[in-house]
């Protein structure tokens, strides 16, 4: 008997090792809980989902990146970039439609020169930082010099572009439900395409990837291509939703989808990861930014927490078995 | 008996897959020089990390001078009197003779470095093995051998006891091994041991006392050298009649599927032309270095190229990337499987199914039920011993990775097979079955560029051998003119 109580417990242990981000996760909301009646209604929970769609939608940017072996600093730059385009062309033209087309091109562009610079590199994660970092300068200061550096804020939104970022369906946010779709999406091409596993072997041993017939180079450049396009649609929601855009917008939004990808799971080595991880890892993070809020911490002293945070994720992944 | 300087009491060790070490005990004496032999794969390289504190050794005991020690870094076992010089040397190519000797322990002058009393030092550890150099020149100005003594003079400024060589000839020329074997004399009379490690047995029949043979994890005996001859020695090393290791095959030879003119790899001058057979093992064989790889390396389109044309079937194609040499139906096991062959920490199955996707996909998405399928099939054809498809490649003894690493080239319709030291690190009984996968392959129609350093595979398995040497193919021997004595005539 008391032999396999043991061998229950350490197998237990184990899981939950393995599995940490998801016991993280148990008892964030078990604390949210704790601390407020109203933490477990409906309402605060759609409020919840919400408020971390956007962070979302990067942190599957920022893990696409992850998986093919490096990772983007420059999604936050991106997404202001993508916001003051989507307001700005949309109020000089007129059209939303042409607002939102500027902001994701201009995503697509940033993006592609981060994959370009990787693949002409021959980069790993050292390269990663310091592309990524320079394409952060160049993303911000498009976006002060197009909006003179003051916030830009949309003249007569539509209802459809509204609803974007605030509109719900049967009661759930449609921001919340685009972060979902594409999470669904991305999931179904990592475990299930041909492209998915190349991605990732691309990640985990690209030397061997190469050997096999891949061509890393354009992988690399697919991968920080979807990743700025998801920060230009991150853009757009967050437009939608404050009707205003300005080139501070996306500042350190990199910096969370970073902390939201690897609280999650995500290794920080290449191929190991996916959409479960940012899922996990997004509501984790939104919870600590719930629970800090009901505790009347105020927001620089959060980031405080928020960077310990992401230490403590890189080594939770170092704990894990491999 | 004297006490012996290092004594090995019942040494193991085990990795994932494999018991590297099997209680391993000998003891050498002050003075002894003794040869470490074996095959790759017999556990030497893991017995030299741990006397180095490399490696933890699972259980056993290392006593020096009769006492027992705990050896767990590298500085440690300088302290204690091991020095080991590795096959690829440690050293910092941009830094001087003198840096290198004593890196990490420069004397200083309060503060400041003493480089006059640094290379004051050096120069005198270097006269001792009469490599008088200036200590100031840059490492990477010299030759192997040269760097070889750098590395023997850093042993001495710690005073060892013990120094091991893994494989010091493997790269040196015929004057540099004798200049060698006059500083392990000369070791010898100011008391100090040497294990050489070394697979060349005419080296370990001029240089050494005693001999200690490996295999498998195992140490299979311990003897004076004059109680040895070569023939008993490798039958120890291998475990049975050496004749025996490689199965007989009758081939049956078709038309030319490869053709190769005038490949000229970028940086040499020369180049080569060769070809290959439907049904051919042909062999590839020369010293390290000479060029084997980086030829095959830039067939297959890894390596950049300044010239060459190739026709695969008659017909002539392109290959500028490996992709397109697998569109050729050309597959490639490189030598080092952990790297470039195998993703380690991926299952069996993803790795078998890596090169060709396109066979576990059904309707646009891939299909895990066929990936289990397509595993299973070759799990059972090449006799690849794994508890499950799911199993990662890491867990695999070396023999089952090398498997694996064939079945991803043949679910990748391969017809052409590169194969660059199959066997190495593998153990013997796995090496028989790679044997085995090879005239398997060849009597299927399948043909095959063999490259080995193990002279016993290029004589046993090949119909035809080119040899290599300085970049060029020096001889091309025919069926019945290979032999060990031909292949090495033209390889040195």
């Amino acid at each position: 008997m008391e032999k396999t109580k043991s061998i229950n417990m350490k197998s237990i242990l184990k899981w939950c090792q393995n599995n940490i981000n998801l016991v993280i996760l148990i008892l964030m909301i078990i604390i949210g809980a704790l601390m407020s009646d109203a933490f477990l209604s409906l309402s605060n929970l759609m409020n919840l989902f919400r408020r971390v769609a956007i962070n979302g939608i990067m942190a599957i940017g920022f893990t696409m990146t992850l998986l093919i072996g490096g990772f983007d600093l420059s999604i936050g730059s991106t997404l202001s970039m993508g916001a003051v385009f989507a307001v700005g062309i949309s109020n000089t033209t007129g059209s939303y439609v042409a607002g939102i087309a500027v902001a994701l091109l201009s995503g697509i562009l940033m993006g592609f020169l981060n994959g370009y610079m990787m693949k002409l590199t021959r980069g790993g994660s050292g390269e990663a930082f310091l592309i990524t970092m320079a394409t952060s300068f160049i993303g911000t200061a498009i976006a002060l010099t197009y909006c003179k550096g003051l916030d830009l804020y949309a003249k007569n939104p539509p209802q459809w572009y509204r609803n974007i970022g605030m509109g719900e369906v049967l009661g759930f946010p449609v921001a919340a439900l685009i972060w979902i779709i594409l999470m669904v999406i991305f999931q179904l091409i990592i475990k299930k395409t041909k492209l998915g596993r190349r991605m990732i072997l691309c990640g985990a041993n690209p030397s061997s990837a190469f050997l096999v017939g891949v061509d890393v180079g354009k992988l690399k450049i697919l991968g920080f291509t979807i990743a700025g396009f998801l920060a230009a649609i991150s853009g757009i929601i967050l437009t939608a939703r404050t009707t205003a855009g300005g080139p501070n917008s996306g500042a350190g939004g990199d910096f969370d989808a970073a902390i939201a990808s690897i609280i999650g799971g995500n290794s920080l080595i290449g191929g190991h990861g996916g959409m479960i991880q940012v899922f996990i890892g997004t509501l984790i993070y939104g919870l600590i930014t719930n629970i800090l809020n009901l505790g009347g911490v105020e927001s620089a002293v959060q980031y405080i927490v928020k960077g310990a945070v992401l230490l403590l994720a890189i080594c939770l992944d170092n704990l894990k078995e491999r | 008996m004297n006490t012996p300087f290092i004594e090995i009491k019942n040494i193991s060790k085990a990795f994932p897959g494999v018991q590297a070490l099997d209680n391993v005990s000998f003891s050498v004496q002050p003075g002894e020089i003794r040869a470490l032999v074996g095959e790759n794969g017999a556990g030497k390289s893991t017995l030299v990390k741990i006397l180095n504190g490399n490696y933890k050794k699972d259980q056993g005991q290392i006593l020096i001078e009769g006492k027992p020690v705990v050896i767990d870094n590298p500085l440690v076992a300088a302290k204690l009197g091991i020095s080991i010089i590795f096959q690829e040397l440690n050293q910092v190519d941009y830094l001087s003779v003198a840096e290198n000797i004593f890196a990490g322990r420069l004397a200083s002058k309060g503060k400041l470095i003493d480089w006059n009393e640094i290379n004051l030092k050096a120069a005198e550890l270097l006269h001792r093995i009469h490599f008088d150099i200036d200590p100031k020149t840059e490492v990477k100005t010299l030759s192997v051998a040269g760097k070889q003594m750098v590395e023997i003079a850093k042993a001495l400024s710690y005073n060892s006891k013990l120094i091991l060589m893994d494989e010091p000839s493997a790269t040196l020329t015929k004057n540099e091994l004798e200049n060698l074997f006059d500083i392990i004399a000369d070791l010898k009379k100011k008391g100090i041991a040497v294990i050489y490690i070394s697979h060349r047995l005419d080296e370990i029949f001029s240089v050494c006392e005693t001999v200690t043979v490996m295999r498998d994890g195992k140490v299979i005996g311990t003897d004076s050298v004059s109680n040895f001859t070569s023939d008993r020695l490798v039958e120890m090393m291998v475990g049975r009649e050496i004749n025996n290791t490689i199965p007989k095959r009758s081939s049956k030879i078709g038309k030319e599927v490869l053709r190769v003119k005038g490949l000229k790899r970028r940086g040499i001058d020369s180049s080569v032309d060769f070809y290959l057979r439907e049904g051919e093992v042909l062999g590839i064989a020369g010293l390290v270095g000479a060029g084997r790889t980086e030829t095959m390396r830039a067939l297959f389109g890894v390596d950049f190229i300044d010239g060459g044309e190739f026709w695969v079937d008659g017909k002539k194609v392109d290959i500028n990337t490996p992709k397109d040499a697998k569109k050729l139906k050309i597959g490639f096991l490189t030598e080092d499987r952990k790297v470039q062959g195998l993703t380690l920490d991926f299952t069996v199955e993803s790795n078998i199914v890596m090169a060709n996707l396109e066979s576990i996909v059904s309707k646009f998405f891939i299909s895990n039920k066929k990936e289990t399928e397509v595993a299973k099939k070759y799990i059972d054809m090449l006799n690849i011993k794994t508890p499950s498809t799911k199993q990662k490649v890491l867990n695999l003894s070396g023999g089952n990775q090398q498997k694996v690493v064939v079945a991803k080239w043949l679910n990748a319709d391969s017809d052409i097979i590169i194969m660059d030291e199959p066997t190495r690190g593998i153990d013997v009984g796995a090496k028989l079955e790679i044997y085995e996968i090879i005239n398997d392959l060849v009597s299927k129609n399948k043909s095959i560029i063999l490259i080995s350093s193990e002279l016993n595979e290029i004589v046993g398995l090949s119909d035809r051998v080119m040899v290599m040497k300085d970049n060029r193919f020096v001889s091309e021997l025919q069926k019945d003119e290979i032999s060990s004595v031909n292949v090495m005539k033209f390889a040195f």
